[in-house]
């Protein structure tokens, strides 16, 4: 499903974000990319969204080559990823259903399957009640949550959320993070960008750790019962 | 990929111009003041170009004068050559008979009695239906064996062809420096538009939306600042030119010889034409640049 071989990435101010990256996620996966601030996180996000191609390497997603991606193809690639952002991005002069809405207007959904799709989405989410609240009504987890229906709207075979409990208590949290694996126990491949200890341990699952734009240990489970102070 | 559902990008529209209606209505009166401005000297030159023709009809006259023993057979054979002439407009046969008649008038009868009818040469007198043929066609008659002389006003052509230049000239310069003003107004609404829409376009893109249906929101809101520039601009515009060729047609005669107003309906037709066509292709380019520089892929 997701594949990046010897990646690596030199941004043009010469910073090299990345050296020799390679993994390999397959379909149906819960991952966490873990790492200190400049480790690469960030990059991987950017060469998995296509905002960036890689300086060297191949990455192949979903049986596309990122870097050979046409301007026509990106579109249908995007299509089959659900992002959510640290900052959620809503669109505040939208309610909550509009949000959600337009993710799939955008992308030609009939008004029907709309109408069927978003109260499903609001039930998953526990935002039923709050379809006609603005962004700047809800509260941060109620933001994070509105990111997440919109983000599997579409149905995406992967799920990337990058840092998506970075401004959030621990009680929220741990309640997006648990939305996150309900995602990926309905079949989708579930790609967690994040630092927060406290969801890596709770999950148990893989773990790729960056350090200095590569690889520095890929494994099951918690990596934090004894390096949590590096983070 | 599905379709651009109309219905979006129809509704996108409408909310990018509810967002920015102040800016939006702003340039639709720009675009119409731009319009208007285009409208009044199109006016003018529509005008002086309608008289210059009617003028131009008048002079235009060239006539043909064959050699006076010519038979009748001469004679038809330079009125087919007339007749056959794809330029040829319109021609006049002057007998010999009428000539000598219309002379006695001029110069008195007992002069022209002694130079006898057949003195003076039969015409044709021939309108053309393009200035810029009459020397061409002088020149080719000039060569036939039977033409005694030919005479036409080559400084009335060349004023003539010379007014039709300087009308087009000026008509296309003024109409280019507006279009270029209404380009620049257009797409500094859209660049505003699309600037408040930045995070939205982000967004779209991530989600995968095809740039077709990015775009166009943006370009249909040119076109219609574009639309409703012209519409405001014709209504104001026909209203008035109504009311001017109602002042003025029949007085104006009295002032300038024989000037006249192009008719009222066929003004109109005119101006909603190409109102309509400059004002929505206008809206739709001066959109393309905003796009193109401001909302890159």
């Amino acid at each position: 499903m997701i594949d990046f071989n010897n990646v690596s990435m030199i941004y043009k101010s010469g910073t090299e974000a990345l050296h020799g990256v390679n993994f390999h996620i397959d379909p149906g996966e819960f991952v966490f990319i873990t790492g200190k601030s400049g480790s690469g996180k960030s990059t991987i996000i950017k060469l998995l969204m296509r905002e960036e191609r890689q300086t060297s390497g191949d990455i192949f997603v979903n049986g596309y080559d990122l870097f050979n991606l046409s301007r026509y193809d990106l579109p249908h690639y995007r299509r089959r990823l659900g992002v959510v952002f640290q900052d959620c991005r809503l669109l505040m002069n939208k309610t909550v259903y509009q949000n959600i809405e337009f993710a799939m207007e955008i992308i030609g959904e009939s008004n029907r399957t709309i109408k069927q799709v978003v109260p499903k989405l609001l039930h998953m989410v526990d935002l039923e009640g709050k379809e006609k609240s603005f962004p700047d009504e809800l509260a941060g987890g109620e933001q994070a949550r509105v990111a997440l229906a919109r983000a599997i709207a579409n149905a995406p075979d992967i799920l990337i959320a990058d840092e998506p409990t970075g401004n959030l208590d621990p009680k929220t949290s741990v309640e997006i993070v648990d939305l996150l694996y309900k995602v990926n126990q309905l079949g989708t491949t579930v790609l967690v960008v994040t630092h927060d200890t406290r969801i890596v341990d709770r999950l148990q699952q893989r773990v790729i750790r960056l350090q200095g734009g590569k690889i520095a240990s890929d494994t099951e489970g918690s990596i934090y019962e004894n390096e949590a102070c590096e983070y | 990929m599905k379709p651009v559902s109309i219905k979006y990008i129809l509704v996108e529209s409408f909310n990018n111009i509810v967002r920015n209606k102040v800016l939006f209505i702003t340039s639709i009166f720009t675009v119409c003041v731009t319009i208007l401005l285009m409208g009044v000297v199109g006016i003018l030159l529509m005008n002086v170009s309608y008289n210059s023709d009617t003028m131009m009809e008048e002079m235009l006259n060239i006539t043909v004068y064959v050699i006076p023993e010519a038979d009748e057979k001469t004679l038809n054979d330079v009125q087919d050559v007339l007749i056959n002439d794809p330029h040829v407009a319109d021609i006049k046969y002057i007998s010999q008979l009428e000539a000598y008649e219309a002379s006695k008038e001029l110069v008195g009868e007992e002069i022209m009695e002694e130079l006898g009818h057949d003195f003076l040469p039969a015409s044709f007198i021939v309108k053309l239906d393009d200035v810029t043929y009459a020397n061409i066609f002088v020149r080719k008659m000039v060569a036939m064996s039977n033409i005694y002389e030919v005479k036409y006003s080559s400084e009335a052509y060349e004023r003539a062809g010379s007014i039709s230049y300087t009308i087009r000239y000026v008509c296309g310069i003024l109409t280019g420096l507006l279009g270029v003003l209404s380009l620049f107004l257009i797409s500094n609404t859209i660049k505003i538009t699309v600037s408040t829409s930045k995070e939205e376009v982000t967004i779209m893109r991530y989600i995968g939306a095809s740039e077709a249906r990015i775009k166009a929101p943006f370009y249909l809101q040119g076109g219609f600042i574009g639309f409703l520039g012209a519409i405001i601009s014709f209504i104001i515009a026909g209203f008035g030119y109504n009311y001017i060729y109602t002042r003025l047609e029949g007085s104006l005669s009295e002032y300038i010889g024989a000037m006249e107003l192009v008719p009222v309906s066929q003004m109109l037709l005119v101006l909603l034409g190409v109102f309509m066509l400059y004002g929505i292709v206008l809206g739709i380019l001066g959109s393309f640049f905003a796009i193109r520089k401001y909302l890159k892929a």
